[in-house]
């Protein structure tokens, strides 16, 4: 048999293959209007949200700052992190006292730190992180920084989850020098391997949450 | 109106000229998602998304090509991804079941040629199968074939060419009919 005949044969036959019934043109443009009008919705909500939270949580950063500052300013200076050989000696910071404003203050960074490191891993996920994520990484990481110095830093516990959320709003703020999705993922799998975003639910109490919310602290 | 024109107004955000532009090419597109995907629901689904992706980036269509060769392109990225899906979907699901059954149903397939035909061209690895479909079913050229897939046209050739070679292999019984 030829080859010819063979495509003739198909290509006949092949005319009956899944053929289709005519386009339901309404029904479809219907549809393609709707499912456009819901995504178009769905995007401003979503940047609407983006907007308070970036603007929020740098405006929070920057009187967080401004009160850790004034706090050190006339507070007492805080001792020198124990090292770990007097860590296993007696529990540093024991019996001490973190003054009421710290803590809050220091509760208050962490609650702004996990819902930038929430956003900041949903942003992962998605493969690109908004323009803005390096400078409030950098707030947030001067804002850590005054807090390991301050007597929140003196709480052992409070220490070493600062040392964590150190390093890696550090990588973050640096990531603007270096933007590749590949940095990005490492990132954010770093975030999920030192269990921070648990570490710092556990570190804020629920309670504090929702007063917070309330506007109540 | 042409079709330069119709895209221009559409950039300019004009409502009519995009449902001109869906008239123009939703038979098409459709019939393409049909065919590939073998229902309604699929299809539907298929081309839905074909014209939502080509409205979202008609900005950046620059018109090297013809407007159809690019919405082809994007449908048949919907489709070969979709596609891929839905046969992942379904192979998990095809796991949960009994396998005896599975084997079953095929072993007692219909003899008669359109079935047989239709379940050859079912079992085509996708590639051949889309090449086969748009060229010999839909009458798409190898040139509009490799621009669609982003292959060359050689290569879409070579394809309908292996994907006729295992049809003629699975209708081998069926020899006689072609060759009278």
């Amino acid at each position: 048999m030829s080859s010819d005949k063979f495509e003739d044969f198909v290509r006949r036959a092949a005319r009956e293959y899944h053929r289709p019934p005519e386009a339901p043109r309404e029904q479809l443009w219907a549809r393609i209007v709707a499912e456009r009008l819901a995504r178009r919705h769905e995007r401003q909500l979503r940047q609407r949200r983006q907007v308070h939270w970036w603007g929020w949580a740098a405006a929070a950063a920057a009187v967080l700052a401004v009160g850790i500052g004034i706090g050190r300013a006339i507070g007492p200076r805080p001792a020198p992190r124990p090292s770990g050989m007097q860590m296993a000696e007696a529990p540093p910071g024991a019996g001490e006292q973190v003054p009421a404003a710290f803590e809050i203050a220091a509760l208050d960074h962490l609650r702004h730190v996990e819902t930038f490191l929430m956003v900041f891993q949903s942003a992962a996920r998605a493969g690109s992180a908004a323009p803005e994520t390096s400078g409030l990484a950098r707030d947030l990481l001067m804002n850590t920084r005054l807090l390991m110095d301050s007597p929140a830093g003196r709480d052992p516990r409070m220490a070493a989850l600062l040392d964590d959320i150190e390093v890696m709003l550090a990588q973050i703020a640096s990531y603007a020098d270096r933007p590749e999705p590949s940095e990005l993922q490492l990132i954010a799998q770093g975030i999920e391997q030192r269990g921070l975003l648990s570490k710092l639910r556990t570190a804020v109490p629920a309670e504090y949450s929702v007063l917070s919310a309330q506007g109540v602290l | 109106m042409d079709e330069r024109e119709l895209i221009a107004r559409v950039r300019a955000g004009d409502a009519v000229a995009e449902r001109a532009l869906y008239d123009a090419h939703v038979d098409r597109i459709y019939r393409l998602a049909y065919r590939l995907a073998g229902g309604d629901d699929l299809a539907q689904d298929f081309t839905q998304e074909t014209f939502i992706r080509a409205f979202e980036r008609i900005a950046g269509f620059r018109g090297e090509a013809a407007f159809g060769t690019w919405l082809y392109a994007i449908a048949t990225t919907v489709i070969l991804n979709g596609l891929r899906k839905v046969r992942r979907f379904r192979q998990r699901e095809a796991d949960l079941d009994d396998a005896a059954a599975i084997g079953a149903s095929s072993a007692n397939a219909d003899p008669d040629l359109k079935e047989r035909l239709t379940s050859a061209v079912d079992d085509l690895p996708l590639k051949y199968r889309t090449v086969f479909v748009m060229h010999d079913v839909e009458g798409y050229t190898h040139e509009e074939i490799g621009a669609a897939l982003g292959v060359p046209p050689g290569t879409s050739k070579a394809q309908l060419s292996r994907a006729r070679a295992r049809l003629r292999e699975a209708l081998a019984e069926f020899a006689g009919e072609w060759a009278s």
